[in-house]
């Protein structure tokens, strides 16, 4: 200490005091801050800076019987922001104006109405917004998720049904197994920035998305489309106002094919009349007419009231019945049993039910499952209508007989065929074959179910022989194919409107099913109010089992005359990947500006990161979910492997930077 | 191979060796604390803007800290009159640059040559030395109110004049605070201090809430976040970030408030990423290395001969402590939020090169000491 500085020396240790004090005092507050209070202000720090992201999990597709899928998911693209947080909502506006085509007040007022997270448009395809993308707009979230794409549009869009845009199936298959297909979302914490961006390090915990199921149905794809397009050249022929069409197993119940007419397309269902969205297959029930008269045939032959070669007079086309006329379409005199279901022959068939009696007749017409549902997996079915034998009055057995009365679904109808053609077994019908998880294992299946025996085989049999007698020489001609034995019948029904049967609207049907011998196929279609001339159930029905009994057995070798019972259709395994088109879909960065949307799902894709700084390309590669290892330093000047090139996430990626 | 010789044997390599441990800590935690505002700010491409400008500060800097250590400081009191009227000048010049530019945000920088130096810190150095000399040559003079005393402090006034109207109040503040405590170890009546002080307090606090601002930091550091949520929002991230460290900290570079949350991490608030990397343990690491500076400071004035290196020294000492434990205070929310940095640690233009030229000024004076001492009087002798 020098003499010079004892002058200062007292005002000197007063400021040191002061300093050693706020030392200690701040030493004191920072324990407090730290170590008192750490726990509370930890918890606080953490919740801000970190975010739980929705890892969505990818919707499980839907197949046909071969495993052609019916159903895809594709990449779509959501543009989104904070309003609060846009700066200039003009320029946003003019710009996206500029982009979709809508006008600019549009977005404006979408803006200015929320302030929280909003959509701007939803669910576009790449293509249109990818220039969106090469120039994105401060402030706008742009979001990638899976959408629902029909591949096939309209073929089948009644079965499968649409989704929402969150991927929420609505109607058809879509919602009925909505549960298995959704799957399960995942999440993952990651932390996020001050201004909500994610950061690519990531010490927090996650849940990997379960993705949905896959379901298959026993839908033939190729059956389907046929018998689609067979509907539209027949209903544009006929000038019908609507049609309906199933083809289904006889002998497993499976459903094979099943439409109506008008149809829409799944991808744009908006676009068309929410009746277009019914399967009317199943919900829509109608008069059947003459393909009803199986029922009382099948009565008589049960209970064995009439021989095969009794003869009936029929009354040269007009008879009175419990005080009401009823005429043949044709006079006809004496027939044989076989030729009044031949002929289709009314006063014939009154009279055979006549002697069957009310009550056995409600009894197999309820034995055929008529007026119930048939509990086929598909929400919305009806049941049909068969008044109780309490309800009927004098004329009623009479009319059910031919098919008036009472109203049936075209999968009813198609279900009771399929009774005779299988000799005599009520099946249950099958929509879906199995429901398989992601690993391939099939968690659901329909076996086939017998609901009762209907009678025994030889009654089915006899039947058949005049069923095929119908399609060969009788009212069914138009369905005859040459080489094989189908057996049907026609059904020409007087729509019921106003109290009354209608003289100028009819529905036109046709059921039935071969080969004769060896049912495999069993279809039944409808035309509603065609026009005059081709209302007749042989000129306006008939011909579609022709062509499409045609064109299946030209496509397909398993439909033989012959059946080997021991030598079963060899099943193609089904496709259980879940293979979607986004793997084709080139994946682009965009973190520039965009938030991080979870990306990693979709983008097996190796991205182009030549030319990127280091630290931008691990951030891209990272996302993906690859290992990166590199060299040099600088700009990346070469990629391994080549950008396009589809990798498997966790595979190593080499850069080299120069 | 003798200037390395002249360092290691003849200047107070503790105060050395502090600078020197404080620089690096501050070179690290600028860049932890950095990087995510440096990807933000360049869109991702890179994390060292900062890191890079500071580099090459620190290398100006320590270039210019030796180049001070190799001259007797004594030869401050012939330029110190010069260096008081340049500093005022650049003042002048910074605000007059601005108006005529009309630019309306605060007239702090002055560009020259691609490098922005802020003019107050200039000035409060030229301050500190002015008053050493003045109090070292008119001894006497000081306890004089008209021929001293008011000199003093109508110098001070100018000068924090001229720094208020930028605005800059805090740095004006500081200043008045250095010079004040350097007027009082001088031997200043405590009479005319008393007074001084009681009359600048009437003029400063009307000035002080003037703007509008200014009331709403201080109305928020009394009232808590019901004042104004965007003023305590800088303050309630800061807590969080040393809370969230903890006693040990969560480890360099894992800090989550330094990413955007708070506002500038890496100037005024690198403290509370210290508490939030290093735990209770970095942030009393770092104030204890503050006062260890100091206390060699103290140490160098002890031990200097004349009156000019003793109240350099002191000034100097309490300078650095000072801007130190101030930050300090904001950061834990002891005092309203100001914008003065944290001496070699936060990021600043011309503060770190102020910095490392006042402590080349504090290594001289010890060097001159050793040099009488060892009898061998003022010589480096660097030119051979």
């Amino acid at each position: 200490m020098t003499k010079n500085y004892l002058k200062f020396r007292s005002r000197i240790l007063l400021i040191i005091s002061l300093i050693l004090f706020s030392w200690i005092g701040l030493s004191i507050r920072l324990f407090q801050v730290q170590v008192i209070n750490g726990a509370k202000y930890r918890e606080l720090g953490f919740k801000q800076a970190q975010a739980q992201m929705p890892l969505p999990a990818v919707r499980g597709n839907i197949y046909d019987h071969n495993s052609k899928p019916l159903t895809r998911n594709i990449i779509k693209y959501s543009f989104a922001t904070y309003p609060a947080k846009v700066s200039s909502k003009n320029k946003l506006a003019n710009k996206l104006s500029d982009y979709f085509g809508r006008s600019s007040k549009y977005y404006k007022e979408k803006l200015e109405k929320n302030k929280n997270f909003t959509y701007l448009e939803r669910n576009l395809s790449k293509k249109e917004s990818e220039f969106l993308l090469e120039d994105l707009p401060e402030g706008l979230i742009v979001e990638r998720d899976s959408r629902r794409f029909y591949p096939n549009g309209n073929i089948a869009s009644q079965l499968i049904g649409y989704t929402d845009p969150d991927n929420f199936g609505l109607t058809g298959i879509e919602k009925q197994f909505n549960d298995y297909l959704t799957g399960s979302s995942g999440w993952v914490v990651r932390q996020i920035s001050g201004k909500g961006n994610a950061l690519p390090n990531n010490r927090f915990p996650s849940k990997a998305p379960i993705d949905g199921n896959n379901v298959q149905l026993t839908i033939d794809l190729d059956y389907q489309v046929v018998l689609q397009e067979e509907l539209y050249r027949r209903v544009n022929e006929t000038e019908a106002s609507s049609a309906m069409g199933i083809l289904i197993n006889p002998q497993t119940g499976a459903i094979l094919a099943m439409a109506s007419l008008p149809d829409f397309d799944s991808n744009y269902p908006s676009k068309y009349s929410m009746e277009f969205h019914k399967n009317r297959v199943l919900t829509d029930q109608f008069e059947p007419g003459s393909t009803f008269k199986f029922v009382a045939a099948a009565a008589a032959l049960k209970h064995q009231l009439v021989d095969l070669n009794e003869e009936f007079f029929c009354e040269n086309g007009q008879f009175t019945f419990a005080g009401e006329v009823v005429n043949d379409h044709e006079d006809y005199g004496l027939l044989t049993f076989p030729q009044i279901i031949e002929n289709s022959s009314n006063v014939g068939i009154i009279k055979i039910a006549d002697r069957i009696g009310r009550k056995r007749l409600y009894r197999t017409c309820r034995d055929f499952g008529f007026g119930m549902p048939t509990n086929i997996s598909f929400a919305g079915e009806s049941s049909g209508t068969l008044h109780h034998i309490t309800k009927w009055s004098g004329f009623s057995i009479a009319s059910v007989s031919m098919g008036q009365e009472i109203a049936v679904t075209t999968l009813q109808l198609a279900m009771a065929y399929a009774a005779i053609a299988n000799g005599g077994f009520l099946m249950k019908p099958l929509l879906v074959k199995q429901i398989i998880d992601n690993n391939g294992k099939s968690i659901y299946t329909e076996a086939p179910e017998v609901l009762r025996k209907v009678s025994d085989s030889k009654v089915m049999k006899d039947l058949t022989k005049m069923l095929t007698r119908v399609v060969e020489t009788g009212t069914g001609t138009n369905a005859y194919l040459p080489g094989w034995s189908i057996a049907g019948k026609t059904g020409t029904a007087e729509k019921f409107i106003d109290g009354e049967y209608s003289k100028t609207k009819y529905i036109s049907n046709f059921a039935g099913f071969f080969p004769a011998e060896n049912p495999q196929i069993v279809g039944v279609f409808v035309l509603n109010e065609p026009k005059y001339g081709f209302h007749w159930g042989g000129i306006g029905a008939a011909p579609i089992f022709h062509r499409v009994a045609k064109r299946i057995i030209n496509m397909d070798d398993s439909i033989q005359i012959l059946k080997d019972k021991y030598k079963k259709k060899k099943e193609p395994l089904m496709m259980v990947d879940n293979f979607n088109e986004s793997n084709k879909v080139q994946f682009k960065p965009l973190f520039a500006k965009a938030a991080y949307v979870n990306m990693n799902q979709y983008s097996n894709l190796m991205p182009d990161v030549r030319g990127m700084s280091l630290l931008k390309a691990k951030d891209v590669l990272r996302q993906i979910g690859y290992k990166i290892k590199f060299s040099g330093s600088g700009q990346v000047a070469w990629q391994s492997p080549k950008p396009g090139t589809g990798l498997i996430e966790g595979s190593v990626c080499t850069i080299g930077l120069q | 191979m003798k200037y390395i010789d002249v360092i290691t044997k003849k200047y107070d390599h503790y105060l050395l060796g502090g600078v020197v441990l404080l620089c690096v800590i501050g070179t690290v935690m600028l860049f932890s604390a950095s990087n995510s505002i440096s990807l933000d700010q360049s869109q991702r491409a890179t994390a060292t803007i900062y890191l890079q400008a500071h580099l090459k500060r620190l290398l100006i800097g320590i270039f210019f800290m030796f180049t001070v250590m190799i001259f007797d400081y004594r030869n401050l009191k012939n330029i110190s009159k010069y260096l008081l009227i340049g500093s005022i000048a650049l003042l002048l010049a910074t605000k007059i640059s601005y108006w005529i530019q009309g630019n309306n945000s605060p007239a702090r920088w002055l560009y020259i040559g691609g490098f922005s130096i802020q003019t107050s810190d200039i000035a409060r150095l030229s301050i500190i030395i002015y008053i050493a000399t003045f109090i070292d040559q008119y001894r006497e003079k000081i306890k004089d109110f008209y021929n001293g005393f008011a000199i003093l402090i109508c110098i001070l006034a100018i000068t924090m004049g001229l720094i208020v109207i930028q605005p800059d109040f805090s740095s004006a503040a500081m200043i008045g605070l250095i010079g004040f405590m350097m007027l009082f170890i001088g031997g200043a009546k405590i009479s005319h201090l008393t007074a001084t002080g009681a009359v600048s307090l009437l003029v400063l606090v009307p000035i002080m809430l003037m703007k509008p601002y200014r009331l709403q930091r201080v109305l928020t550091f009394f009232y808590g976040e019901s004042a104004g949520i965007q003023e305590s929002y800088q303050i309630k991230q800061s807590l969080i970030s040393l809370g969230n460290g903890g006693f040990l900290g969560l480890g360099l570079g894992n800090s989550l408030g330094k990413n955007l949350f708070l506002p500038t991490p890496h100037t005024d608030f690198i403290f509370a990423i210290i508490g939030e990397e290093l735990g209770l343990l970095g942030t009393v690491f770092i104030l204890s290395a503050f006062v260890f500076i100091f206390q060699r400071g103290i140490k160098i004035a002890k031990e200097s001969t004349d009156t000019f290196g003793i109240l350099l020294a002191i000034g100097i000492s309490f300078n650095f402590i000072l801007y130190g434990f101030i930050n300090a205070a904001v950061v834990t929310g002891v005092v309203p939020t100001t914008g003065l940095p944290m001496p070699f640690i936060s990021y600043g233009g011309s503060g770190l090169l102020i910095n490392l030229v006042s402590m080349g000024i504090l290594l001289n004076i010890s060097q001159a000491k050793r040099s009488l001492v060892h009898k061998s009087g003022w010589s480096p002798r660097v030119y051979g």
